[in-house]
């Protein structure tokens, strides 16, 4: 989570101490929120792929396991972690009115930040270097505010080799994976992305000891990890995060209540999924 | 381009076979051309930044040329690499979404690093403990590693 300490000051917050839970941060957001649209207290991008991201950590972060991490055949969308989540995202945008309605992207999550209509937004670690190059006034980075119990879904990207490579292009792609991540490469890309180094011993290194010593919003994403959970991996992953998703948009849109958008989106979800269950967890055994 | 190179030697050999001995010499010389898929999913200047790096890739590996594919976001990027492999021209490395590694395991349609790590001398346990232990449920599937984690966040 990003916040705006110009913006937090002005609403009589202390900046040193961001909100935890989310009550707090509520509070907060209520305190941030001025008329007309002039600056709202949270903003997060909720287009597709963010969307499912972030819902995923507020139903984590609200005691749910969202989906199952070892079988892609189910998740847990119509589930009460699920439904608080919900709820506590319609309280934000139709009841207490501390969050822009509708579906905003990052453009927008982060133009506002920088010209200081947005007291608080959630954004990726992967924007930390583009935060950090256009916000012009101090801002601090904390951990996400938690309900149940703090949770933060891992995100980013791995290397794969696809199917169908001869061993000689497969054994060069190795050699260019090795480099892409060793300990000096993996370090330069974090430091120039804000992205966390996943190789370790990046962090031994004299260059990105000096930079995570110059720049401590960078430490925020490494403490969090403590509180790492994996991220939604499913049979058909894209469709079924989107039963989701469309339901999450439309209750920024105030278009469905929460406990109608989690029966919808676990029908949706389990229409998708049943191919891959049938010949797998209802596979009959004789 | 390397499927071109080999077609033109081939012309060669039929016409001139002295300039197909020649052709054959330089092909053995070539280098592995390979190409990487990589999406950008966030703001910021990653994509020149990537370029940055696969070039100074190839200047310290004479026999690999890497190419660098901009694929867009993570949703495009997995669009895009299943299209390739299912028009039987896979790239021969993706910077895929971390948690697409699973849905890839299911459908069969990625290899495993686990052979070409052990063929490094190392155990793919071992190996694995190179990165943060939080990433494993994404990279590792059934127990073998089908994803080498490469950029990683939380929000």
């Amino acid at each position: 989570m990003y916040y705006s300490v110009g913006a937090f000051k002005d609403a009589g917050l202390d900046p040193d101490k961001p909100p935890a839970t989310w009550t707090e941060w509520l509070g907060a957001a209520k305190k941030l929120t001025k008329p007309n649209g002039d600056r709202w207290g949270i903003n997060f991008p909720c287009t597709y792929d963010y969307c499912g991201w972030l819902t995923s950590a507020f139903v984590m972060q609200n005691g749910g396991q969202y989906y199952n991490h070892d079988y892609g055949g189910e998740v847990y969308y119509n589930t009460p972690s699920a439904l608080g989540a919900l709820t506590m995202l319609d309280t934000l945008v139709n009841k207490a009115k501390v969050m822009p309605p509708g579906v905003s992207d990052a453009n927008a999550c982060t133009s506002a930040f920088f010209a200081g209509r947005l007291g608080m937004m959630l954004l990726s670690t992967g924007s930390l270097s583009f935060v950090r190059d256009n916000m012009k006034t101090p801002y601090k980075v904390a951990f996400l505010p938690k309900a149940v119990r703090n949770a933060a879904p891992i995100g980013g990207a791995s290397l794969i080799l696809p199917k169908g490579n001869t061993p000689e292009r497969q054994a060069a792609a190795w050699t260019l994976i090795t480099w892409l991540i060793s300990p000096e490469i993996a370090g330069e890309w974090s430091r120039f992305t804000g992205y966390f180094s996943p190789r370790k011993a990046a962090y031994d290194l004299p260059d990105m000891q000096t930079f995570m010593a110059d720049h401590s919003d960078a430490k925020i994403a490494l403490d969090q990890l403590q509180y790492a959970v994996p991220w939604f991996d499913t049979f058909n992953t894209v469709a079924v995060r989107k039963a989701m998703e469309d339901q999450v948009q439309a209750i920024l849109s105030g278009k469905i209540a929460p406990a109608d958008a989690v029966v919808a989106a676990q029908k949706a979800a389990d229409d998708l999924l049943r191919p891959y269950v049938e010949q797998t967890a209802l596979k009959a055994i004789g | 381009m390397t499927e071109i190179t080999r077609r033109t030697a081939l012309g060669a050999a039929i016409a001139i076979p002295a300039a197909a001995a020649m052709a054959r010499t330089a092909l053995a010389a070539d280098p592995v051309e390979i190409d990487l898929f990589f999406p950008v999913p966030v703001q910021g200047k990653l994509a020149d930044k990537m370029k940055e790096l696969i070039d100074r890739f190839n200047a310290s590996h004479d026999n690999i040329k890497a190419t660098a594919v901009y694929t867009g976001s993570y949703d495009d990027t997995n669009l895009k690499t299943r299209a390739a492999i299912k028009a039987g021209k896979p790239p021969a490395a993706v910077i895929m979404s971390a948690n697409f590694v699973r849905e890839y395991v299911i459908n069969g349609d990625v290899d495993p690093f686990d052979p070409i790590i052990e063929k490094d001398g190392k155990t793919p346990a071992a190996y694995f403990d190179n990165f943060w232990p939080a990433l494993k449920p994404n990279a590792v599937v059934d127990g073998m590693v089908y994803g080498i984690p490469y950029q990683n966040s939380t929000p």
